[in-house]
């Protein structure tokens, strides 16, 4: 078997040094396989953008001194190791595209020269020629002309277009992507969902795909870990946690989701709303909101593996045996 | 092409007038409303030829993406903006022939609900006062009737009383939302404007907020327009749906056809890219393509063509007239009573 390209084991982000600091991430472990796709899903305040941000150690110094646990790239624990060594692998191994593309693109620079910035940095040689091809890789027209543009002269799909060519320019193995259509139109964001397939396929890469919506995460996932309140509840194939989600809250929240093909009379609920860091209860963090709690719950759950890889933290999988015949 | 719509009654057209609302008096309707602006190079047509009705009972959703007019819309019937042709009817008389009192009661009759209810509440303001400010306004309810619907509104989306005497700024965005609801709520209206109202909202909190939403549409028969990017959403909350394109309506139906077997090759896209929470979906027929024209220079022909996959000759010299067919109101040329061409 194949060692993971990134493996997290046990990563606790506190708001600070302190050990009763109020935490965002909570003893989280999840490995990431070459060329696999893993989607983050959760709602505000989960935690899964703090997640990415931590893999590139990309948090704010005061979250970065409250960061324990490790980290694993090919082995070598992204937390520890020099600033020489990350800077290295930003960008040339780890890539990240956000989901706002004005905040990451420079609007006094044009897309040729931040394109050629990042390929420069790749070692590419003929810088031109390169950024016309990474441009038209991204499916941009008349790639030559477009290298003289600014980002304000082009539309929201256009730029997050183009902030994937300059995440790609150096060929990373995985690309973080922090909810990067959630800005974009239904029509644009299926449009962008294709394109980041074929990249995936062309650059053999990972990707961790950081989102709330689910139909994203059908669309583009192998694998999906739910995060709620700083912890993954369940993980597991795809189509294996769309088909028989175990967890109640993965459960209930499957089934909140509007769709077009039928309308229920009313849509299943959960009641409440997440709680805030620093507010977060005892145990199994969902328990107050859980339709399944009981006292046990009160108690950190155990963490269950249902089928190879399908594993939930839970003291009450909603198992359905005349489901998995 | 053989005009295959020749049998088909075309609304509207310059000759035949405008089609009258249906059955029931409409509590506010548009007839062929525009709305162009002056922009630099020329004007911008936002809104055209937008004929609609929001009857008693009744639950009309809006869809479009981004830069369709959307907004335009409703900010016309909201009369915070004024058209540049057509005209927003309240019930029976434009908004712009109505009396002091007539507008009083317009603005009591319909109330909105927008998107952010973190820029839709005032940060200073107590629940209480932000509730009970337009009932205090009217002038016609006493410090004690104010009290009561207050209680009373917060109930109706499932907050307590206590939360009256409480700021904005202690409430999550779910919460918030329940009290601009409970505000549009207070003057007992018989129309609500939705804007968006779960966009900005938790997958969680959405599912809490339409189910609110449906209870008053069902419990209390209000009517309610419901503006949305969002298919799914719009199939859950609305008997009818239209549809809209770069300002123009390109197909209207019932919700539940529109969602499964839509006529015009926008809304087949549209609902191709509403991603079903399921992976082993099957693909679609009809991928969504290219990108939205600029709407200061809208294609010629049918507006749709430039992204259109069964776009012909004629679609792009003649721009396709909103006809009737059995199944609803559609503006494509491929499309006549029968089906598909």
């Amino acid at each position: 078997m194949t060692d993971p390209l990134l493996s997290i084991r046990d990563l606790t982000v506190r708001v600070g040094k302190r050990a009763d600091a109020p935490s965002i991430l909570d003893k989280v472990s999840l490995d990431l396989m070459p060329g696999e796709t893993l989607g983050l899903v959760g709602e505000s305040g989960s935690g899964k953008s703090t997640l990415g941000m931590s893999v590139l150690r990309l948090t704010s110094p005061t979250l970065t001194a409250g960061t324990t646990g490790r980290i694993a790239w090919k082995g070598d624990d992204i937390l520890t190791m020099p600033n020489r060594k990350l800077r290295h692998i930003r960008g040339e191994e780890i890539s990240m595209i956000l989901q706002d593309p004005m905040a990451s693109l420079n609007p006094v620079q044009s897309i040729g020269t931040q394109l050629q910035e990042a390929l420069r940095r790749g070692g590419k040689r003929n810088l031109s020629a390169a950024a016309e091809a990474a441009l038209s890789e991204v499916n941009i027209p008349s790639p030559a002309e477009r290298l003289r543009a600014f980002p304000h002269q082009m539309s929201g799909g256009m730029r997050q277009r183009i902030v994937s060519a300059i995440g790609l320019a150096q060929d990373p193995e995985l690309l973080i992507c922090d909810e990067p259509t959630t800005a974009l139109d239904a029509t644009i964001q299926y449009q962008f969902l294709e394109l980041l397939k074929a990249l995936r396929a062309a650059h053999h890469m990972a990707m961790l795909f950081i989102t709330h919506d689910f139909g994203v995460v059908a669309r583009i996932c192998d694998r999906v870990a739910v995060m709620y309140a700083g912890r993954i509840v369940e993980t597991g194939p795809v189509a294996e946690i769309f088909a028989r989600p175990a967890h109640p809250y993965t459960k209930a929240l499957l089934a909140s989701v509007p769709s077009t093909g039928h309308a229920p009379h009313r849509l299943p609920v959960i009641e409440g709303a997440p709680p805030a860091v620093g507010h977060r209860p005892e145990g199994c963090p969902f328990h107050p909101r859980c339709a399944a709690a009981s006292a046990h719950c009160r108690q950190a759950p155990p963490r269950t593996e249902l089928r190879p890889g399908h594993t939930l933290n839970c003291w009450h999988p909603q198992e359905h045996p005349h489901e998995i015949a | 092409m053989k005009s295959p719509d020749r049998a088909l009654r075309v609304v509207p057209s310059p000759e035949t007038p405008p089609r009258a609302a249906p059955a029931g008096p409409a509590i506010l309707e548009t007839r062929r409303l525009g709305r162009a602006f002056k922009v630099r190079g020329g004007l911008l047509h936002a809104l055209s030829e937008v004929t609609l009705a929001c009857t008693p009972g009744t639950s009309l959703g809006i869809v479009g993406e981004s830069g369709c007019g959307k907004t335009t819309l409703n900010r016309l019937l909201l009369a915070l903006d004024q058209p540049t042709s057509g005209a927003v009817m309240f019930k029976g008389k434009p908004l712009s022939d109505l009396s002091r009192p007539e507008l009083r009661a317009y603005r009591r009759a319909v109330q909105p609900v927008f998107q952010n209810p973190y820029s839709s509440l005032s940060p200073r303001m107590k629940v209480r006062r932000i509730i009970a400010e337009p009932l205090s306004a009217s002038g016609e309810m006493t410090r004690a009737e104010i009290d009561a619907r207050v209680i009373e509104v917060l109930e109706q989306v499932g907050l307590s009383a206590d939360v009256a005497e409480r700021l904005p700024s202690e409430f999550s965005g779910g919460q918030r939302q329940r009290i601009a609801i409970a505000r549009a709520l207070a003057s007992r209206p018989e129309l609500l404007l939705l804007d968006e109202p779960v966009s900005s909202q938790d997958i969680s909190i959405q599912a809490q907020i339409l189910n609110i939403l449906k209870d008053l549409q069902e419990d209390y028969g209000l009517a309610t327009l419901f503006v949305s990017h969002d298919l799914a959403t719009v199939r859950f909350m609305c008997d009818e749906v239209v549809v809209i394109y770069l300002g123009r309506v390109v197909e209207r139906g019932p919700a539940a056809r529109i969602c499964t077997r839509p006529d015009h090759p926008y809304t087949a896209a549209l609902l191709a890219a509403a991603l079903p929470a399921d992976p082993a979906a099957p693909p679609t027929a009809t991928p969504p393509m290219g990108e939205l024209p600029s709407p200061l220079n809208p294609p010629s022909g049918c507006a749709y063509h430039t992204r259109c996959p069964f776009a012909q000759e004629v679609c792009k010299r003649d721009r396709p007239a909103l006809k009737e067919t059995p199944r609803g109101q559609v503006a494509c040329h491929r499309v006549t009573a029968e089906g598909w061409t």
